[in-house]
């Protein structure tokens, strides 16, 4: 294939089990890399490793807290042990955390940033001692948020979180720029996972009076946040380190015409 | 098949011929490369003729398109000429531009307006003419090549610099106004990009030097050295695709780790 392909690479995608890391964990697949899933759910990630087997590449499931230093040395190790090699990390485990700030607890504050951001801090230093062994670079990629940019009053921890696997990002890059590795960060907007669908907040393609919402004004599909990970793994990327890609379309403006819509009707 | 690919995709390229650093040769065959037909559009008739040979020469479709960007009738003619030849305008590269060098309180008047007219006029008369068809087909890609500069700023460019970070923001703009069309709307921002042999027009002997002895440094891996126009090329091939299909209003800087020296 062209300078998009990934033949033949060999990827970790964590929280590789749903959502966003399934996504990315298939695309990358579907552009030839072998991959290794891991998460803390095994069934999940058992799931998602059959079936990428039946897309013809390899894949391995590796339970994973990526909190615990341990174990996501234990997520790298297995990988050199089945592949020899690691060529491309993607640090996507995190979560949303607590809401209500003024109520939480450091316990909560450390959990969140925890999950969010010391395990991008693990993930990328541990994936970067392998590829600096191997002589012939590599490519990190953490998946942050467009909370990370803005603001998410309801999530402030995650929020910080976030903001800090941006700004990870771009020292990295500097740091690693001497061994060939691109370290760059991918901001998704409001992703209409599985999840999100089956709680029942992601909006309808379709509006009341039945005409279809434009593309560009729905939530990503969490296969447009995998794209732009296929694109920053790729060769086609080579010269972009340290950057930031955010994946959102202009769904904040069928959002905000919703509710002018409906200030119209209330005012009716 | 992949994400990445425009296969019968037409595609305008201004500045096409290349007659910098090639940038604009680079992405009219990379397009052609991913399956697209190319108009590539531009002043220097000669140039054109080349790419478009070169093009034809691996089997694809191209044609030739002189015209100065920087007059609207001739962008109409432009678009026009690209719709009776290939039936669409699916994608517009806006790669016209040009850089020149001069203390910002040494910039003529007329320096000024000439660097705000190929930088900034041109790109917004392509946005907009493109614009009026792809709002017709409901479906389009726009790709502006801006650059870094327009970002952190330049020293002996104000004016290149300005023109450049008002490309950035027209394509935000550009991008809420269209969004409804399902028109992405999106920018590339190039560093520092390998001079070729020959010198660039106008390009200072010290800052020539300056540029080549970056290029050469012992030593140095590719991602501390200036990128390729395959570097570009690739990043607009992102943007033209199907694999950015929700990514609109957005900048991508392509260089490098040059960018660290200017905040470590």
């Amino acid at each position: 294939m062209s300078a998009f392909g990934l033949k033949d690479k060999v990827a970790i995608v964590t929280g590789g089990g749903s959502g966003i890391g399934e996504a990315i964990s298939k695309a990358y697949a579907e552009a030839g890399a072998h991959v290794v899933v891991g998460a803390r759910k095994q069934d999940r990630l058992d799931r998602v490793a059959g079936e990428i087997r039946a897309m013809g590449r390899e894949s391995l499931a590796v339970s994973t807290d990526v909190t615990v230093p341990e174990q996501v040395d234990n997520l790298i190790q297995k990988t050199l042990e089945t592949f020899g090699r690691l060529d491309i990390m993607v640090a996507n485990a995190g979560g949303g955390g607590f809401s209500g700030i003024m109520k939480a607890k450091l316990a909560d504050w450390d959990r969140t940033i925890g999950l969010n951001l010391d395990s991008a801090f693990l993930c990328d230093i541990g994936a970067a001692k392998v590829m600096i062994e191997q002589g012939d670079g590599g490519k990190i990629i953490n998946i942050s948020s467009t909370a990370g940019i803005n603001l998410n009053p309801g999530l402030a921890a995650y929020a910080a979180a976030k903001a800090g696997m941006i700004n990870l990002t771009k020292s990295l890059a500097v740091i690693f720029a001497e061994h060939d590795i691109n370290v760059n960060c991918v901001a998704p907007g409001f992703t209409a996972t599985p999840h999100i669908r089956q709680i029942g907040v992601a909006p309808p393609g379709t509006r009341k009076d039945g005409t279809r919402v434009p593309p560009l004004l729905l939530p990503n599909e969490p296969e447009h946040v995998a794209d732009a990970c296929v694109f920053l793994a790729s060769d086609a990327a080579a010269h972009v380190t340290g950057e930031l890609m955010i994946v959102r379309g202009m769904f904040h403006m069928e959002r905000s015409n919703d509710v002018m819509r409906d200030r119209a009707a209330l005012v009716r | 098949m992949s994400k990445f690919e425009l296969n019968d995709k037409v595609v305008i390229v201004t500045g096409g011929g290349g007659t910098a650093h090639g940038i604009g040769r680079s992405i009219a065959l990379s397009v052609v490369g991913m399956g697209a037909t190319v108009a590539v559009a531009g002043r220097h008739r000669d140039a054109l003729e080349r790419v478009v040979a070169e093009i034809r020469e691996q089997g694809g479709q191209a044609m030739a398109i002189p015209a100065d960007v920087t007059d609207p009738i001739q962008v109409e003619r432009m678009v026009s000429e690209t719709l009776s030849a290939f039936g669409s305008v699916d994608i517009l590269v806006n790669n016209v531009g040009g850089i020149s060098f001069g203390k910002p309180e040494e910039i003529s008047p007329q320096d000024w307006l000439d660097s705000i007219a190929l930088n900034l006029n041109s790109t917004f008369f392509c946005c907009a003419a493109a614009a009026r068809q792809m709002i017709q087909q409901q479906s389009g890609k726009i790709v502006n090549i801006a650059s870094s500069s327009g970002i952190k700023g330049e020293e002996n460019a104000a004016h290149y610099a300005a023109a450049k970070a008002a490309v950035i923001n027209l394509t935000r703009s550009l991008a809420i106004s269209w969004a409804i069309h399902n028109i992405n709307v999106n920018c590339v921002a190039p560093g520092s990009v390998e001079v070729p042999d020959r010198p660039v027009p106008g390009m200072p002997e010290d800052e020539l030097l300056k540029r080549q002895r970056l290029q050469s440094a012992a030593g140095a891996k590719p991602l501390q050295l200036p990128g390729k126009p395959e570097d570009i090329a690739n990043a607009v091939i992102y943007f033209a695709s199907a694999g950015s299909d929700l990514m609109t209003g957005e900048t991508l800087v392509v260089r490098g780790a040059e960018w660290a020296s200017a905040y470590s």
